[in-house]
């Protein structure tokens, strides 16, 4: 039982962080009509980032993980102004020269670290509080799960309260309209860039402060998680992006607990096949929703 | 400072522009034919398999597992060879056979059903499920990989084999089928109310890419030697996509032009430090969407060297 309870709450915590990535991707992704394949390089540099202020000698987490998430934000800025929108709206080109700008940030980054897995700084010492009996919380896993409910919080209401997070979901049905209605629409593409690639480091750093370690490849294995998640919930919603980036760290964890940790792709891989030819559009997406011609 | 940000400093440092180009000269310096010729052959693989997903791109079958297709033909034949000591002229066929059986697979679960973006990511999940299955299966050699294949793959078999590849794709393209594949491609709607049956079309157009991936898979196999599920992964996937991007356009001659761009440009910008060759690699094809986002050989390009039939095709059927 306590080795169940276990292993519930490691997938809880997985489970967070994917969800994180899944939201971050949905804004771009869902929102925008624009595959960001340079997305993981993004969550790298945010990790490498938070190391690079506290080795210069900001030696405090949060600041340190400020400049983190500063670091990411501006490199996905960078992506773009340099990969998305001199394509002008093209699908495919856009994706291969994401996809090319993270060749390049990641083995940039692996030139100048020589690529080796870095140790990575605690915010705090990390406590195990008894909960019942033989069943332990780590105070990370609650900064996890605190986090991605907050954060799935926090996009919900801007993107229904607030005048950007409206502007950015009128963009997404047409951008026509958009910029009928007044809207900036070029400032507003920005803005969801910005937006996501800082949801993109906090989750980079999170994930990198429960394995205790970042590497210049991280963001790749996160982000094609990150896109799973995306596919079953259904493009465009933020909600099923939590429900699935959970369900999908518990399986995982329980089938590594108990099935063996080569199995824990297939389970991943394997039910979004299924879920695909079940429903094509996603568990909670709608019919139709990004279905534009690629 | 911190020794760790002096170091990081010193690398930086390191990565001068008059650097890069003197190691880039210095290993220009080590060239030898025989490694030209090794380049080559690999070139010639990559093209054959490139050249099985550009038949499904003009049938509008966009595969981002292409790469598990690819695993499914190499582990196949190298099974047929190494397990059941068959020779690799006749494995070579049948795993052309496997490919095909394996491409009427993809489309009957995908290709019949999604289409457009939901096509893309269905055969992603599909492919990166392909390499969890060989990861947890010891017959083909699981994590550690199926090793000792024998090198068959020389540039005599494929001096015979790809050019008839380039040659059949080129005819398959301009025949009825070809017409018909890009009708499909075009306007599913329209093509069927031409007569063309579309899901046949569909199913025809996975099953000659599938062959045509399955032909290269099988040379992989035997030019590698050691087969490992990993590399069948969503980066072979994406690199074959690349090929017909980059070349411009989804034609012929651009993904001939593509797969050269794909291959040969990592090794061009090779220096002393591996790094760099991926790290210029990224922005070359960065560079290249920006300034050529039609591709290497755009429209126009193509249709100054093209039959007359395409020509008369272009009139029923909206192309590119």
């Amino acid at each position: 039982m306590g080795y169940f309870v276990e292993q519930l709450t490691i997938g809880l915590s997985t489970g967070a962080i994917y969800a994180i990535i899944a939201i971050g991707f949905n804004l771009v992704f869902g929102v925008m009509n624009v595959l960001n394949l340079a997305y993981g390089a993004t969550m790298m540099v945010g990790t490498y980032g938070l190391l690079l202020v506290w080795f210069l000698g900001v030696r405090n987490f949060w600041l340190a993980a400020i400049g983190g998430i500063v670091a990411a934000t501006l490199v996905g800025l960078i992506v773009e102004r340099v990969a998305v929108r001199p394509m002008k709206g093209n699908w495919w080109n856009t994706k291969v020269a994401t996809l090319g700008f993270a060749f390049f940030v990641e083995n940039f980054v692996t030139r100048i670290t020589e690529g080796r897995s870095e140790p990575f700084p605690k915010p705090f010492e990390i406590v195990y509080f008894p909960v019942v009996s033989d069943i332990e919380i780590s105070n990370v896993q609650i900064l996890l799960v605190v986090a991605s409910l907050v954060l799935v919080a926090a996009m919900v209401a801007f993107l229904r309260k607030t005048k950007p997070g409206k502007a950015i979901r009128i963009i997404a049905q047409s951008p026509d309209i958009a910029e009928c209605l007044g809207i900036d629409v070029h400032r507003i593409t920005v803005l969801g860039f910005a937006l996501s690639a800082a949801l993109g480091g906090i989750a980079g750093i999170l994930n990198a402060l429960t394995f205790g370690s970042t590497y210049p490849y991280v963001g790749q294995f996160l982000g094609l998680k990150g896109l799973v998640v995306l596919i079953v919930a259904g493009i465009g919603n933020m909600r099923g992006c939590l429900y699935v980036g959970v369900v999908l760290g518990l399986l995982e964890s329980l089938t590594v607990g108990f099935g063996g940790s080569t199995y824990r792709d297939l389970v991943a891989y394997g039910g979004m096949t299924l879920i695909l030819l079940i429903r094509p559009y996603g568990l909670f997406g709608e019919e139709g929703r990004v279905a534009k011609e690629i | 400072m911190d020794p760790v940000v002096v170091d990081v400093l010193q690398r930086l440092h390191g990565l001068s522009l008059d650097r890069m180009v003197q190691g880039l000269l210095h290993h220009y310096g080590d060239v030898t034919w025989p490694f030209v010729l090794d380049l080559c052959s690999n070139y010639a693989v990559f093209l054959t398999i490139a050249l099985g997903l550009y038949i499904l791109m003009i049938a509008g079958q966009v595969s981002l597992g292409h790469a598990g297709l690819v695993g499914i033909a190499a582990y196949s034949s190298a099974i047929l060879v190494v397990k059941f000591g068959l020779p690799f002229w006749l494995a070579l066929p049948i795993c052309g056979g496997v490919g095909a059986l394996a491409g009427l697979v993809y489309c009957y679960l995908f290709g019949l059903r999604l289409s457009g973006f939901y096509l893309v990511i269905g055969t992603l999940a599909f492919g990166e499920m392909l390499i969890s299955i060989w990861l947890n299966t010891d017959y083909v050699g699981a994590a550690l990989g199926f090793s000792d294949i024998p090198l068959e793959t020389r540039w005599p078999v494929l001096l015979t084999i790809v050019p008839l590849i380039l040659f059949a794709v080129r005819r398959i393209e301009q025949s009825r089928f070809g017409i018909a594949f890009r009708a499909v491609r075009d306007n599913p709607v329209v093509a069927g109310s031409m007569g063309i049956n579309v899901n046949r079309t569909k199913m025809l157009a996975w099953a000659i890419g599938g062959f045509i991936t399955g032909i290269g898979g099988c040379l992989h196999a035997h030019r590698v030697t050691v087969l490992t599920p990993d590399e069948f992964g969503i980066y072979f996937s994406l690199t074959i996509l690349m090929a017909p991007l980059i070349g411009g356009l989804r034609t012929f001659w651009g993904t001939v032009a593509g797969a050269a761009v794909v291959y040969f440009v990592p090794w061009l910008t090779t220096t002393d430090e591996p790094r760099d060759r991926l790290m210029l690699y990224g922005i070359v094809i960065v560079l290249l969407m920006i300034f050529r986002p039609e591709g290497l050989v755009t429209p126009r390009v193509a249709r100054r060297r093209e039959p007359a039939v395409a020509k008369v095709a272009r009139g029923t059927a909206r192309s590119d």
